[in-house]
């Protein structure tokens, strides 16, 4: 199923409903490879979902995504006989192990050891056998900070510690793609800066990313692409250049309101 | 009434009365042990998406919590054994009651608890590229387990004192030695009261057991 | 063979003893209510045991409450009837007993059930309530009793439907309930299976309808929570609620 594209990830009227209520209204968007796209936005515009669809961690309601050539649609519900959509579910499952996310809430798993949360996807997913898993594993501790802290327990570490490792784990299945759900917005102030480096020094190194943030001077600075969306939809999207001087009036607004803060 | 409590009839009967009190307890454990068995795959296909799996699960948990004990008992006992269908030991009889009905407790016992871990977690889980069964598995239903232990081990107290029953089907428990011994020798007030207090004893016990597992883990409880 | 057994297979004794059926389920209703009602003062009792600013009293509560809770009800009935009075030369009435025996044990769940409900409602609103100039009394009636009940009215049916259940087991006491009316004609006509199998859908029906009543119940009471509808949110996610679709340029 390979689609005519070269961007690495591709959006073609992404939309995103539940019940009655449209959280995402169809939405076309191109990251190519290498890019850092930054989504900006107030609360409730979208953002999220749209992050979250990439991945089909909640996947879209309609509409196609297209990544590293491979397209790939909303699974259809099977209701009586969930076994049905195994297969699509499997093909989705791989498509993660090409993606890695980082969560505004960590959701490190709490009762494995630091180690074990980085090395559990290398072996489930990836096949690793113990050794070479742990081994592995240590090392991207090493690459965020994190690798005396290995035996730890996540209930024994900081926000930003815990944020650490989530981009270890994450990182440590090689993905093509980096998506951030506001990876900043749960952590105590002094600790934010350390997590920002990290991710800009993954921009540094060519990781394409998504980035959904608060961050508004990371996002000025790191960006190549900006996005601003508003009540679920892409409002205005240009460089970080384009958006000193914003053509909409609701992307004027917002800027205006993060900086009076 | 009678003031002289005679001790001695009691400790001459010891020996039986505790292979009483245990035999209860096995029945017990064993009927736990089916209803956390059976209590796991009948959670997972209530909360199936297909009907085909969600309808049977409720219908068996509305079943186990609505029939009482005796009627569970008395049917597997009496009942199967006038159709043809099996005839078991009381013992069997017994486990297979108290497991039936348990599974419906602790089916509802292990919803709650997979609904109590954050739902982040399945997100982590996802994006690391789990499928949904490995998922279950490595995360959720590990941090499920610890909260379903305290309530799992009220159901644990809930048979022991259901297991008290088996006597109306023959099981050689306390009360059974009791009643042989309180026929025999005439003081049935000693007899009854020992056995009574064994088995509260033993209740008490697995009570306590269970406040203070609910008070352990309900004190880290964290992200 | 299966098909063959449930061929052979005669419910008719049990239309024909209907009758008997249903006295068995009147006398287990009129237990049940009376058994239940009983249970509340008692856990009413034990409560404020419980609450009591004298340590020997609230000392006494707990331990009986412990004490009761690890009771199983047959072994309470053959003690009482096995035990005290067959060592004493007298006899007990089934029913009153059975009752008194229900009630006992059952006070003492209703118990920890109050004290759950007393300590969930916000302290702070009998402090707000005072220093608006309410009476003590329109407090507790008015502000303190209606909450209260609408947090532990879903636990005490629970104890209600287990009351209902247990009935079936006064039936080794001579009680002629359910059970036992059952247990007397599938032995007198060798049908257990029918009997038996009659008396199990008799008891759903029963608790259902009892649950379905109960949660009537408890939705007069939690008025006040289901006022108006909530959107439902997806996982940690925010949405503009109402907002009218824009035509992103």
């Amino acid at each position: 199923m390979a689609a005519a594209t070269s961007s690495l990830l591709e959006l073609r009227q992404v939309t995103k409903q539940f019940g009655e209520t449209t959280v995402l209204h169809p939405t076309d968007l191109q990251v190519e490879r290498g890019e850092v796209v930054c989504v900006i936005g107030p609360s409730g515009s979208g953002k999220s979902t749209l992050l979250r669809c990439v991945n089909f961690i909640a996947p879209p309601t309609t509409g196609a995504i297209v990544f590293d050539g491979k397209e790939y649609h909303p699974p259809k519900h099977h209701r009586w006989i969930p076994a049905l959509g195994m297969s699509e579910e499997q093909r989705l499952t791989r498509l993660r192990t090409e993606i890695g996310m980082v969560f505004q809430q960590f959701n490190v798993f709490p009762h494995l050891t630091v180690r074990e949360n980085v090395a559990l996807g290398l072996r489930k997913t990836c096949g690793y056998g113990k050794k070479a898993a742990d081994e592995r594993a240590v090392e991207e501790l090493a690459k965020v900070g994190m690798a005396e802290k290995a035996a730890a327990y996540p209930e024994q570490l900081s926000g930003g510690q815990k944020q650490r490792v989530a981009i270890a784990r994450a990182l440590a299945l090689e993905p093509k793609l980096m998506l951030f759900d506001e990876a900043t917005s749960a952590l105590d102030p002094e600790l934010v800066g350390g997590v920002l480096q990290i991710m800009r020094d993954l921009a540094d190194g060519g990781m394409t990313m998504m980035v959904v943030t608060h961050e508004m001077r990371f996002a000025m600075d790191v960006a190549d692409r900006v996005i601003f969306m508003d009540r679920g939809g892409i409002v205005e999207e240009g460089t970080p250049e384009q958006f000193k001087a914003p053509q909409h009036e609701r992307t004027r607004a917002f800027l205006q309101s993060i900086n009076r803060g | 009434m009678v003031f002289a409590f005679d001790t001695n009839v009691i400790s001459d009967n010891s020996g039986e009365l505790l292979d009483g009190l245990l035999l209860t307890v096995e029945v017990a454990a064993l009927g736990f042990a089916i209803a956390a068995l059976l209590g796991l795959p009948l959670a997972l296909a209530g909360q199936s998406r297909s009907p085909l799996l969600r309808v049977p699960a409720t219908l068996w948990v509305g079943l186990a919590r609505g029939v009482p004990l005796l009627i569970v008992i008395f049917w597997l006992y009496y009942a199967a054994a006038q159709e043809g269908l099996f005839s078991l030991t009381a013992f069997v009889a017994g486990a297979l009651s108290l497991g039936l009905t348990g599974s419906g407790y602790m089916s509802e016992i292990y919803r709650t608890a997979f609904s109590a871990v954050p739902s982040g977690q399945r997100e982590g889980a996802a994006a690391i590229g789990l499928s949904r069964f490995q998922a279950f598995r490595l995360i959720v239903f590990p941090q499920a387990l610890r909260t379903a232990i305290p309530p799992g081990m009220n159901v644990f107290v809930m048979l022991l004192k259901g297991a008290t029953l088996l006597s109306v089907i023959g099981l050689a428990d306390m009360f059974y030695t009791a009643k042989l011994v309180a026929v025999n020798e005439f003081k049935p007030f000693e007899l009854y009261t020992a056995a009574a207090v064994l088995v509260i004893a033993v209740t008490l016990i697995a009570a306590l057991a269970a406040g203070i597992a609910e008070r352990r883990l309900s004190k880290g409880v964290r992200r | 063979m299966t098909a063959h057994v449930f061929a052979a297979l005669d419910f008719g004794p049990v239309w024909e003893m209907r009758a008997e059926l249903l006295k068995g389920i009147w006398t287990m209703a009129l237990i049940s209510v009376v058994s239940f009602a009983i249970a509340i003062v008692g856990g009413l009792v034990l409560a404020a045991m419980r609450q009591s600013r004298s340590l020997p009293i609230s000392w006494a509560g707990f331990l009986l409450i412990q004490v009761l809770r690890g009771i199983a009800l047959y072994v309470l009935l053959l003690w009482l009837f096995f035990g005290l009075a067959a060592q004493g030369g007298f006899q007990f009435e089934p029913i009153p007993a059975g009752i008194f025996a229900l009630a006992l044990l059952n006070s003492a769940y209703l118990a920890e059930i109050f004290r759950a409900g007393y300590e969930a409602v916000p302290a702070g609103q009998k402090e707000a309530a005072l220093a608006c100039g309410l009476p003590r009394r329109t407090w507790f009636a008015k502000i303190h009793l209606p909450q209260v009940t609408q947090i532990t009215l879903p636990a005490m049916g629970n104890v209600f439907v287990d009351i209902i259940k247990d009935t079936s087991i006064l039936s080794a006491i001579g009680v002629t309930e359910l059970l036992r009316e059952s247990q007397r004609w599938a032995q007198f006509y060798e049908l257990p299976f029918e009997f038996y199998t009659a008396a199990a859908l008799i008891y759903i029906v029963i608790v259902t309808l009892v649950t379905f009543g109960w949660r009537r119940l408890e939705r007069r009471f939690g008025r006040h929570l289901h006022t108006t509808p909530r959107v439902r949110r997806s996982r940690g996610l925010l949405f503009g609620i109402g907002a009218k679709p824009t035509t992103a340029p």
